[in-house]
This record gives structure tokens, C-alpha cells and sequence, in this order.
């Protein structure tokens, strides 16, 4: 019998590839030392109504030993199923989820995990492309691959060179001096304008850049790359970026507070498998928000209630309408980001009015005036594969009002003509993405 | 109370505003507020900003009039990696860089948040996808490292995109 393995990384579990994997200070389970080396281990058990994760003593043969049961993983006498998962990647799980507006781990996503060879699903990049259980479409990502890579490559920002990062600087960073200095980083330009923002606007811009850009326009002068970056700036940075680093420091709660220096020392003292390890635990954890999106694309999740394997079938469609009267009036517009495209997934009629449609989760909205009532016009589409990312109006003389994207790869932009007094008719798909 | 303010450039040029154009302006709104309404007659002084600036910001905040008001920051939304900016914004926006940079600092003057959001991704999409030369050249920077802090450079970037 195969050995088990966790489902999240695909590894065994005792003696594990990655070393500083085990090296990890949780805080959520007993190391205990098994023949060999230390392990990390939790276990999920879950049956037809929840799921409960437990802390494992030892391991040994396949076995895993909780305080009072010693469990073999896969199906149990009772009907539930247990597997086990490397606390760590239970984190980065966990961290997704939350993430994603989950308390915890929802029991759909222990379906999936007992039906998807996950080894093979956070194997590759393009992995989670689609989702099949028992042959059934569950999902197909509406996400190029190509756009993910450079996604995780730009955003890599834990491999930036001296020049971006600086650590000299940041170990003998002044507080005092450092917003002033910030300025430098432009100095040297021939025009005057630029020089003259101070550097709360500077800092504002350099905000907006992924680090590979920032590292680079720190490339330009001598000037540009010493200008001091606060170490609160890369604490910041790095808790987006890296969003499950500060357990790599061992304090889960110390969001805000991630010492750059110990992070240096570990990557410097670990060079090769433990930047693999790093780079691999930032696309699980990347990987699992994207399953987190397909699950709520599939069935909004109501926290007190979880979907059950019957609602992810893509037979059972549920479709929400909602008819507007032509000219649009003001509309809220939520969305859901999916890599780097928005989908529309609800609209309401007014910031304070709960009559609306679709599915209004803890995502980004956005407003949208109403438009100039006119006895005619045209309104405004952008799609992108399956879903709508844009909606707005022509307001004459060349103007538009819109909200959502309008470019961008596989996104077209329509226009229809409308008279007053004509319904727009909005269907969303609630149980899978939202369509217009 | 008036429904129109009077606006002062530096080069002293009177310009008529709509009270709700204007107090798209944090810094307008607050001193409106502070002088009352008999006083909100008078011409206000804005002593930062030129005429054709001025009329810029004025022309950015008659299109975003019914736009709800920013929400106030979030520490941990400070990493704003969205660099996404509005079609209409995008055009307005296409100015020269002096313009730009005057936009800015206008916006940053009069307290108009989601103007000076617009600006600083401008100009931070002047910089994305670009090659420290390609940034030189678009700001006029001049590049003063030694042909060995150059290759040292190369080495180490080379380094972060393996």
C-alpha cells in the first residue's frame, strides 16, 4: 500500500523533502521526535456533517496516533474519512481560506480533497485549470496559465536582489531622516517637477509597484538605490506578498512585525531547497485561494451553512434575475477577482438598498452613477470567457461612465443600443459564475 | 446658501465652481465649513495652483461629482498592487509630465484623495514593465554608476529572475 502523503504538498510525512518544513514552530501541535527525524502533523477528519482537525502524536507504518484513537487514513467503520496534512500546509490552507471569507476548513473542500489527487493538483501551475469529480466538470478556471506565472514571478518579491530589498540599509535604517531620504530616489532627474513631490507622494507611487519594478527603478542611480525604505514599508510588502511568512518567523500573530533580518538569515543559511520550499509554499498557498474562488464561483458560501457535494454539480443551476428600467440607475456592482480579472457578480440598486441581485460577498464593489435620462443611449459591456467584467454607459461627447476592466487579454468591450423604458434583464448564475 | 463658489488661482484668475464640484476638495469643504456661509461669498484664495491646473482638478471633479466619498485608509490595504485606472481617468491623464506632476501635488494640496490615487498610479504605470534605462528615459534621469556598479547590477538582477 502507498505510503500516505499529505494532500496539500504531496509529500509523506515523518521523513519529509523539505527539511525546514519540520523546522516549523506552529504552535498547534506536540513535536514529537518519531525514528529519524521530527514531523509536524495534524489530521482532518471529517463525516457527512463536519469536520474536525486533530492533533497527531506520532506516526509510524502508516499510522497515525492522536491522543486517543490511532487512525489508518481513507474511509473509516463509521462512514467518516480521515488524511493527514503537514501542519504547515494546514496554515497556508488555513490562511487561504480565511483569506477567501472562510471560518474554516469547509467540509466541500474535504470532499474535494478525498476525490482529487491533490499531489497531482498542486503539482502544476496548470493544475487547477478545471476540477472532475467522478468525470463531472466541476469548474474550469477562467485563468490563462501564461498570466499566472508572471503573476508569481513579479511578485517574487522575497528572491529581490540587495539593490531592491537592501538589507544593508534597513539594518542601519534612521527613522528620522528616512522619509526625507526617500526623495532620492528620483534625484538626478533633469526635471524639476519630479523632484519638487514630497515624499508622501513618492512613497504612495513606489506602493503601487510590484517589487521586481521597484527593484529596478532602484536600479537607475546611485542615488535611487540607497534612498531608505522604512523597515514598516517591507513589513507591509512582505506580509501581502508572503502571506504566510510569519510563521517562517514562529509568530502567527506578528502580521505587521516581520523582522526582514530573520528572514534573510534563514533564506541565506537554507540557499537552493529552501528557496524551493518557499517558492513552493507561495503556490500552494496561491493555489489554494484559487480552489477557495472556484468554490465560491461555484456556490456562494453562506458561513453557517456548507454546500454540499449536490450543489457543486454543474446540473443544478440556480438563476437570479433582476429586470432594470432603462435609462441604469445607480448601481452598486460587486465583484470577485480571479487572478488578475474581476468578475461581476451582484448589483444592488443604491449603497443603502438591499434590493439587488447575485451575490454580494466581502469583495470589492463599486459604484456606478445612473445615467443622464436621455430618451436613448448606449450601454456599455466588457466580458472575459464565462463571466462579465465591465458595465457603464455612453454619457455623449465621447464620455463614458464604466466600471470593471476594459482591456486586456481575451476581454472585448460591446456596446447595445437602448431606448427609454427598456428592461435590462441581469441573470446570475448563482451556483456557478456570475453572468449577465 | 450659495450653490456657487468663486475659486482663486495663483495667477490670481477667478474661477466660478459648483459648492458640491468643489467639495470633492477635502481642503475646500473644511474651510467652507470653518468661514460660514456668508463668508463662502467671497473669492477663495488657492495659492498653490496656477489657472490652467486648477481647471484641470475643476474638470476631474465635475466628472466625478456623484462619486461616493473615499473610504479612509486601511493600514493593512496600504500595498496597493492594483495599478487599474478608469477610462475616463486614463484620458485625463494623458498630459504632459509636468502637468502630471502639477496634478499631483494640486491634488495633494487640496486634500482630493482619489485624484492623487489616480495620479500616483499614472506614474506608476510610467515605471511598470520597464527597463531601469527605459525609466531614465522616460524621467530624464541620469545614470551616474561605474560601469563595474553596472554589471554588478546586471548580476544581481539576473539573480532575482532565475
Amino acid at each position: 500500500m502507498r505510503s500516505p502523503r499529505c494532500p496539500i504538498c504531496g509529500l509523506g510525512f515523518g521523513r519529509t523533502h523539505i527539511g525546514w518544513m519540520n523546522d516549523l514552530h506552529c504552535g498547534k501541535v506536540a513535536r514529537v521526535l518519531s525514528p529519524g527525524a521530527p514531523f509536524n502533523t495534524l489530521l482532518v477528519h471529517w463525516n457527512s456533517s463536519n469536520v474536525e482537525i486533530i492533533n497527531i502524536y506520532q506516526y509510524e507504518d502508516g499510522m497515525f496516533e492522536a491522543e486517543d484513537t490511532i487512525y489508518t487514513p481513507g474511509l473509516q467503520d463509521d462512514g467518516s474519512y480521515v488524511f493527514g496534512i503537514h501542519s504547515s500546509c494546514e496554515d497556508i490552507l488555513q490562511r487561504a481560506l480565511r483569506d477567501a471569507g472562510f471560518g474554516a476548513i469547509p467540509l466541500i473542500l474535504c470532499k474535494l480533497l478525498q476525490v482529487i489527487p491533490f499531489s497531482t493538483f498542486f503539482e502544476g501551475d496548470n493544475a487547477a485549470i478545471h476540477i472532475e469529480i467522478d468525470g463531472i466538470l466541476i469548474r474550469e478556471l477562467p485563468e490563462p496559465p501564461d498570466e499566472y506565472d508572471e503573476d508569481e514571478r513579479l511578485d517574487d518579491f522575497i528572491f529581490a536582489p540587495p539593490l531592491g530589498v537592501c538589507w544593508n540599509d534597513l539594518e542601519a535604517f534612521d527613522p528620522t531622516s528616512a522619509e526625507d531620504k526617500v526623495r532620492h530616489i528620483f534625484e538626478g532627474a533633469r526635471s524639476d517637477d519630479l523632484l519638487t513631490l514630497p515624499p508622501e507622494i513618492i512613497l504612495a507611487i513606489i506602493s503601487y509597484l510590484p517589487t521586481q519594478d521597484l527593484q529596478k527603478l532602484r536600479s537607475v542611480s546611485t542615488a535611487a538605490a540607497l534612498a531608505p525604505l522604512s523597515t514598516h514599508f517591507w513589513s507591509i510588502r512582505m506580509a501581502s506578498d508572503m502571506p504566510y511568512a510569519d510563521f517562517i518567523k514562529g509568530n502567527p500573530c506578528a502580521r505587521l512585525d516581520i523582522r526582514y533580518k530573520h528572514l534573510k538569515q534563514i533564506l541565506r543559511q537554507r540557499t537552493s531547497r529552501a528557496a524551493n520550499s518557499l517558492r513552493n509554499l507561495r503556490r500552494i498557498y496561491n493555489l489554494a485561494r484559487r480552489l477557495c474562488t472556484i468554490i465560491q464561483l461555484r456556490s456562494p458560501i453562506d458561513q453557517r451553512k456548507e454546500p454540499s457535494l449536490l450543489e457543486l454539480n454543474p446540473t443544478v443551476r440556480e438563476i437570479q434575475t433582476i429586470d432594470i428600467q432603462l435609462p441604469l440607475p445607480p448601481l452598486q456592482v460587486s465583484f470577485i477577482t480571479v487572478g488578475h480579472t474581476s468578475y461581476i457578480t451582484g448589483i444592488q440598486f443604491s449603497l443603502d438598498d438591499i434590493n439587488g441581485c447575485g451575490f454580494h460577498y466581502n469583495g470589492p464593489s463599486k459604484y456606478l452613477p445612473g445615467c443622464p435620462r436621455n430618451d436613448s443611449g448606449q450601454l456599455l459591456f466588457s466580458e472575459r470567457h464565462n463571466g462579465f467584467v465591465g458595465l457603464g454607459f455612453e454619457q455623449g461627447q465621447g464620455q463614458e461612465a464604466f466600471l470593471g476592466q476594459f482591456s486586456g487579454d481575451n476581454i472585448c468591450k460591446s456596446k447595445t443600443a437602448f431606448q427609454k423604458g427598456d428592461i435590462l434583464r441581469l441573470n446570475f448564475d448563482v451556483s456557478s459564475n456570475s453572468e449577465l | 446658501m450659495s450653490n456657487t463658489i468663486i475659486l482663486t488661482s495663483s495667477d490670481n484668475v477667478e474661477i466660478p465652481v459648483d459648492r458640491e464640484v468643489a467639495e470633492r476638495s477635502i481642503l475646500i469643504k473644511n474651510m467652507l465649513e470653518d468661514v460660514g456661509d456668508a463668508a463662502a461669498n467671497e473669492p477663495i484664495p488657492i495659492p498653490n495652483v496656477n489657472e490652467a491646473v486648477l481647471k484641470k482638478v475643476i474638470e476631474w471633479c465635475v466628472h466625478h461629482k456623484g462619486d461616493p466619498p473615499a473610504a479612509a485608509d486601511d493600514e493593512t490595504e496600504s500595498r496597493k498592487r492594483t495599478t487599474e485606472i478608469d477610462e475616463w481617468d486614463q484620458k485625463f491623464m494623458q498630459v504632459d509630465q509636468e502637468m502630471l506632476f502639477e496634478i499631483i501635488l494640486a491634488a495633494n494640496y487640496l486634500d482630493i484623495k482619489a485624484l492623487l490615487d489616480v495620479g500616483c498610479k499614472t506614474v506608476a504605470n510610467m515605471i511598470k514593465g520597464k527597463s531601469p534605462e527605459e525609466i531614465r528615459k522616460t524621467f530624464n534621469i541620469t545614470n551616474d554608476f561605474t560601469p563595474e556598479e553596472e554589471e554588478q547590477i546586471r548580476r544581481e538582477n539576473e539573480w532575482a529572475e532565475e
